[in-house]
């Protein structure tokens, strides 16, 4: 059981983390702080009582499903817009694309990402964004908040097996990208 | 430079970006942050989180609340009519001796003006 202090110190060691990897997976940043921020929320009104050494692994699986949720909601609304958009006059050259690829293609000329500090940074963050669903979430629980495999498996819902074979193919995939782009490993 | 190695330098490049997060993005984050922390709170209606085990005696006041208001109502009833009950009857017993012994002719009426009657009459 913790006390609001310690909530408030954990929120702050994840939020930042969360922040990037909701926005890897939605590629729109306000939609990632809607998510961190439902996540947050859900967190303390459900799991406060927990204890405190299980809220990273609470928390991943809350931001997990938010972030399926999303995708279910936007799912939903790019269907309605495809088919309204079959009935609105002149809109078949440029609303082609659904709204998920519009919304990629934005964040890729994000000022964010061209005025980022670093080259390498933007073009990781460019190469985990194009990883396959699965791939990214197991890179992403496994390696940068550093849950073992079995925690891994427990946020994702699936055996080890497949953490290890996501997890693999993911920094497999990640190498590839970059080294198409010029950034070799040393 | 196997996976795990190559893994752990991709996530410190990661971690090294996280301090170039907006301010716009921090703040809402911080935002979010102080909301979660404030429902944690009305939740459990004190600013810290409670486990069953640990429920204090301000706590149960807090709890039945319209109980412990009607119980100490009743114990201030209970006090006053003890005092009342008290004051009225050592009154009555001091008028009475003071007009037995008036009758009986054991004190003078000017014994009315003596403002030291009440010790007499109470050591007698």
């Amino acid at each position: 059981m913790g006390t609001a202090v310690e909530l408030n110190r954990f929120l702050a060691g994840v939020e930042r983390r969360a922040f990037r990897q909701a926005a890897f997976a939605v590629r729109d940043d306000q939609a990632a702080l809607d998510i961190v921020q439902d996540s947050m929320l859900k967190l303390a009104d459900k799991y406060a009582n927990a204890p405190v050494e299980e809220w990273p692994l609470l928390f991943q699986r809350i931001m997990q499903n938010t972030i399926r949720d999303y995708y279910r909601r936007q799912k939903v609304r790019n269907f309605w817009v495809t088919t309204l958009s079959i009935f609105t006059p002149g809109a078949d050259d440029e609303d082609d694309e659904p709204l998920e690829h519009t919304q990629a293609t934005a964040e890729h000329e994000d000022p964010m990402n061209v005025l980022s500090a670093s080259k390498n940074l933007a073009a990781i963050q460019e190469a985990i964004e194009k990883l396959p669903a699965r791939q990214r979430e197991a890179f992403v629980l496994r390696y940068w908040e550093e849950m073992d495999i079995a925690e891994t498996a427990v946020v994702m819902g699936c055996s080890e097996g497949s953490v290890k074979t996501h997890c693999s193919r993911a920094v497999r995939a990640l190498a590839a990208m970059l080294q198409e782009k010029g950034i070799h490993d040393e | 430079m196997n996976e795990e190695q190559y893994a752990k330098k991709l996530v410190t490049e990661l971690n090294d970006g996280l301090n170039g997060l907006g301010s716009d993005v921090l703040r809402r984050l911080q935002s979010s942050r102080e909301q979660a922390c404030e429902a944690a709170s009305q939740q459990r209606g004190a600013p810290y989180l409670r486990s069953a085990h640990s429920i204090t005696l301000t706590g149960w006041f807090r709890q039945h609340r319209l109980g412990a208001a009607g119980a100490m109502l009743l114990v201030v009833l209970a006090l006053a009519s003890v005092v009342w009950e008290y004051a009225g009857s050592s009154s009555d017993d001091d008028t009475a001796a003071v007009d037995t012994a008036l009758l009986a002719g054991e004190l003078p009426v000017n014994a009315y003006l003596d403002t030291h009657l009440n010790k007499w009459a109470n050591a007698n």
